[in-house]
């Protein structure tokens, strides 16, 4: 067990306090996209994650996440359960310079924002009462395990020798694939017509996309878990992917839309940091224009082709986080050496082709256990609380029918 | 402790999918029956 740094811990205790930012931010992100008579419902849905899975992570989601393997390194144990044995001092496996407790508080950020990202896919039409069963059935059997497999040191993904950075597969492979399931199971709105029309408010959604991008040095150079070169080039890497990213995709739309859309650059943006995550402390800023370049095309069209499907993903959270997740995975593996970090692995450009096939193997699998769980836990909670609210409650909004408040006056 | 805590969190769960009301879907004031327009689409929009 090693003593505490006093760097290393408050750039974690400041990084989890940025992460902890990215879940309002994304509640602004999300909120700006719907229409005004349910702003305030999938506001919510990001604001009450931050109490639910605040309260359960300490009670038993760390511990099926981190705590000593309970077997196949599929899960953790109980050994931690309620942070039993979880305390100032570092731990012996996780993070050696700082607390125990920060490790797990910064952590616990992440498990935050995962189910929240999901939100996105059922927005106005969900039953509240659903969404809190499936939050936290989700965040127990899907987010949990996942985390185990990749981070824990005798995750059976960890093992294989996976590189996720800070959460490419664990965040948002996992999260925008489970979008996907939900928006099938919970069907399209009512009414859906096309062309769709704008958002009821694009400032409240790139203030959101602003706080995301704020938070998000956090989320990543916060992953190095100390104050060190590594962290450095974590920052210097997101950024630069955000910035290639949100051009790349304002400049696709000026050219297939007809203007450069402050909304696209919004959403660019967020698909260039979701990209960057897996990959930020393993590649070179180089590489991240290359990532947020190639990100921006990808999930641009996959918003695309989800336009052309049925599926009512509200607000495209496959198309960024599972699309993007994906591509952030794959391009680690590409992308990747051990000249800027000698913790982590060479990938496909430093001669290691078979990390690339790593990734791949971990991406795919994730992705299929994070589909087939959230269609049984969908199922689950549609027969304990139907998972769809009436449609005369959809019509009226559910801030109203659900929440018995408005947003904005008459 | 942990179990006490536990139990309080199971309490609160139970609260919302037993105990807490089914909010009612029937109220529709003119502010929230607007003929708004529907489904906001990323691409369309950007």
């Amino acid at each position: 067990m090693g003593t505490v740094n006093s760097g290393d811990t408050a750039w974690v205790l400041v990084s989890t306090a940025l992460v902890m930012l990215m879940t309002p931010g994304l509640a602004l992100f999300y909120g700006g996209l719907v229409r005004r008579k349910n702003v305030l419902s999938t506001i919510m849905h990001s604001f009450f994650m931050l109490g639910l899975v605040s309260v359960t992570w300490v009670l038993w989601g760390y511990s099926l996440a981190f705590a000593p393997d309970a077997g196949f390194g599929l899960i953790g144990g109980l050994d931690w359960v309620g942070l039993e044995g979880v305390t100032g001092a570092p731990s012996g496996t996780y993070a050696p310079a700082i607390p125990h407790l920060a490790f797990m508080a910064f952590q616990m950020m992440f498990a935050i924002i995962t189910p929240a990202l999901i939100t996105g896919a059922f927005a106005e039409r969900k039953r509240f009462k659903a969404f809190v069963l499936f939050s936290v059935l989700w965040s127990t059997l899907v987010y949990a395990p996942i985390a185990h497999w990749v981070w824990a040191p005798d995750g059976w993904l960890a093992g294989l020798g996976i590189l996720d950075f800070a959460g490419g597969t664990v965040v948002h492979l996992s999260s925008g694939v489970a979008a996907l399931v939900a928006a099938l199971v919970v069907g399209r709105r009512l009414g859906l017509v096309r062309p769709a029309t704008e958002p009821h408010d694009v400032p409240m959604t790139v203030l959101g996309a602003g706080l995301l991008w704020f938070g998000w040095f956090g989320f990543n150079a916060g992953s190095a878990l100390g104050a060190n070169g590594v962290a450095a080039t974590a920052l210097v890497t997101t950024n630069t992917a955000a910035a290639m990213a949100a051009l790349t995709w304002v400049t696709i739309s000026w050219l297939h839309r007809g203007t450069p859309s402050v909304i696209g650059a919004a959403i660019g943006a967020v698909a260039g940091l979701v990209a960057i995550t897996p990959a930020a402390g393993f590649v070179t800023p180089a590489a991240a224009i290359l990532i947020g370049f190639g990100v921006s095309i990808v999930c641009y069209g996959a918003s695309l082709l989800r336009l052309r499907s049925r599926v009512d993903d509200a607000l495209d959270v496959f198309a960024v986080h599972g699309v993007g997740g994906a591509f952030g995975a794959v391009a680690t593996g590409v992308f990747a050496t051990t000249a800027v970090n000698a913790a982590g692995r060479d990938g496909l450009l430093a001669g290691q082709a078979g990390q690339l096939l790593i990734q791949l193997t971990g991406a795919a699998a994730v992705a299929v256990y994070s589909a087939l769980m959230t269609a049984g836990i969908l199922a689950l909670v549609n027969l304990l609380v139907r998972i769809r609210v009436p449609d005369e409650a959809e019509t009226a909004g559910l801030d109203l029918a659900q929440h018995g408040e408005v947003a904005y006056g008459a | 402790m942990i179990i006490a805590a536990l139990v309080a969190f199971g309490a609160l769960l139970v609260c919302w999918l037993l105990a807490a009301p089914e909010p009612d879907a029937g109220r529709q004031p003119a502010a929230a029956a607007t003929a708004e327009p529907i489904a906001p689409d990323l691409v369309q929009a950007a």
